[in-house]
């Protein structure tokens, strides 16, 4: 009598854990379910690092370069903490194809740089992955001399209550 | 004695399962209830596309933007046609508020945005419809708050 009931006490036990278990994978599911079909952001990270290159290769080709390296912000009409919070700049010589501005350090090339982090723009890993940062970057040629801009952006809606 | 405190162990169990369930299932129809009607994804879309406006604009333009969509789902959540869209001047920041949550958005441009208005029932010459308009002009920085 006494096995009996232990062999049944098991039995219990084991239909109890198939049933949170089952109750488990059915929880998880319905929320996986409702966050991939309502969670999804409207992707504008590359809109945004594309709208900024877009201002500063604007304001290389109107603008001296040498004010833009002293004063980068007024003169090309850009909000300072907005860009240090949201956005990584850099602006680099280029002189010929081996230059890169992503890992260039020399203070002899690099024009004007905010923010860090920039070879992130390259892995080519991350491209599907919405929380890494996008970049837009391109090479521009003004008065003879070329430059490579690069923008990126990481900001991301904030909401509130 | 026995066969109550199994059945009193058995109860237990299962007021605690049917409790995790209420709360799981609350949770869900808060989450679902709360997008049910778009609301957080046109907040998003709003916010972002005031955003674009912005930095690709210059001092001295004005702006007018087809917002129907917008005040019809803040209409739904009763949320008053003034709070929809708010500009803070200080922080460069668009905020749009269609249901319980507000989002919000910066823009890099330096300039402000002055005189925001909801226009109500505009006609439509393109689309042959009244629609409601938002309305604002782009100024140099003066870093005033301004809420509309």
């Amino acid at each position: 009598m006494k096995f009996l009931n232990r062999n049944g006490e098991l039995g219990n036990q084991i239909m109890s854990l198939l049933y949170i278990f089952l109750m488990l994978v059915i929880f998880i599911g319905l929320t996986a379910g409702i966050f991939i079909y309502f969670g999804a952001e409207y992707q504008f990270k590359q809109v945004d690092a594309d709208l900024m290159y877009l201002k500063i290769v604007k304001c290389i080709r109107e603008k001296p370069i040498d004010s833009i390296v002293n004063d980068f912000y007024s003169i090309c009409g850009i909000n300072k903490e907005v860009t240090q919070e949201f956005f990584r700049v850099k602006i680099c010589l280029h002189k010929d194809e081996t230059d890169n501005c992503i890992i260039e350090e020399s203070s002899d090339k690099v024009k004007f740089v905010e923010g860090s982090d920039f070879q992130s723009c390259e892995l080519i890993g991350v491209k599907d992955n919405t929380n890494f940062p996008r970049c837009a970057k391109g090479i521009i040629e003004v008065n003879k001399v070329q430059y490579e801009v690069i923008a990126g952006s990481r900001q991301e809606l904030r909401r509130a209550g | 004695m026995n066969k109550k405190a199994v059945e009193g162990e058995l109860m237990f169990e299962y007021v605690i399962f049917i409790v995790v369930i209420l709360l799981f299932v609350a949770g869900m129809f808060a989450v679902v209830n709360n997008y049910r009607n778009g609301g957080q994804v046109w907040t998003d879309f709003y916010a972002k596309e005031i955003v674009k406006v912005i930095d690709n604009a210059r001092p001295g333009d004005e702006i007018s933007l087809d917002v129907y969509k917008a005040t019809e789902i803040a209409k739904k959540n009763e949320q008053s046609l003034s709070a929809i869209f708010s500009f803070n001047n200080i922080n460069n920041e668009v905020c749009v508020k269609l249901g319980e949550k507000r989002g919000c958005y910066s823009y890099f441009n330096e300039v402000d945005i002055i005189n925001p208005e909801i226009k109500l029932a505009v006609p439509s010459v393109s689309e042959k419809r009244y629609v409601n308009m938002l309305h604002f002009n782009i100024s140099e920085v003066r870093k005033d708050e301004i809420s509309k």
